[in-house]
């Protein structure tokens, strides 16, 4: 294909995408439609949030609940319960790290 | 009232002004994206689905960086991508016609070979169209588009190549 060829078409496309650029309408919906959209999405977000802290809370309570009862039961059953948590989060954290580098690897 | 203060509204949680900031800025979008998709509802669509990403990730908007209407083409360039690899294997049937006269209600006289030129592009694969575009019309470079594509810059290079062949084959035939 030469090069002039080449640039026909490149320059043909060029004017056709600016023509339609010139001459397209656009229907830009009204703004009570992104009032809503924005409404939506943000009561959603805000539901998701509350749901989250919920969530939080409730093991948090679980958690302090287990280690009160099982530092008041044994001492070695607490240091136990303790040693597995912080394995699993060590394991969790590298876990995290190691999907991120996998993912940028990817990319 | 001013871009850069409907900005500052809507990150102190004013819903009014982001609204605003998104309608004030649809246009551009949907005039971007048009010229990717060379189809009217398929580019309504994405940015649509633009416009309802970029509410939910509004937190993530820094001023600073960028102006908001760059941040939101980012947004629907990622959206098109994501929808040409979900696309991969699909055959998109692809409408006969004028396409100028398809997408512009009312025309003056056009040069008919730029309508030619355009329904030939509608044709060409989106993996073809999207970095034909890019580099001819936006002026990226190889490496730029390789990199929002996700792909190698020789990838980027051949189907650029490949398209043009293509799009110069249909317009023989044409003739």
């Amino acid at each position: 294909m030469s090069k002039n060829e080449d640039e026909k078409i490149i320059n043909d496309i060029k004017e056709g995408l600016d023509f339609i650029e010139a001459k397209i309408s656009v229907n830009t919906p009204d703004i009570a439609r992104f009032r809503r959209m924005v409404t939506q999405v943000e009561d959603k977000k805000q539901k998701k949030s509350k749901r989250e802290i919920i969530i939080f809370v409730l093991i948090a309570a679980i958690t302090l609940s287990v280690e009160t009862f099982a530092f008041n039961q044994s001492i070695l059953f607490f240091i136990i319960i303790q040693a597995i948590a912080f394995t699993s989060f060590i394991i969790g954290i590298l876990n995290w790290v190691i999907r991120g580098n996998r993912k940028v690897k990817a990319i | 009232m001013e871009e850069h203060e409907l900005v500052i509204q809507a990150q102190n949680g004013n819903r009014e002004a982001l609204a605003r900031l998104l309608h004030n800025n649809y246009e551009i979008v949907f005039r971007y994206l048009i010229k990717f998709t060379l189809d009217r509802i398929t580019a309504e669509d994405i940015t649509q689905d633009t416009m309802l990403r970029a509410i939910e990730k509004f937190d993530l908007y820094n001023s600073e960086k960028s102006k908001f209407s760059t941040w939101l083409i980012t947004i629907a360039q990622n959206i098109y991508l994501d929808q040409l690899r979900k696309n991969k294997s699909q055959k998109k049937y692809v409408e006969e016609g004028d396409i100028v006269e398809r997408l512009i209600e009312k025309t003056d006289s056009y040069d008919d070979s730029w309508n030619r030129i355009l329904c030939a592009l509608s044709r060409l694969n989106e993996e073809a169209r999207y970095p034909i575009i890019l580099k001819h019309y936006y002026g990226y470079s190889y490496e730029e588009i390789a990199k929002k594509m996700k792909i190698l810059t020789g990838t980027v290079k051949s189907r650029i190549h490949n398209g043009l062949k293509i799009l110069k084959k249909e317009l023989e035939e044409y003739e």
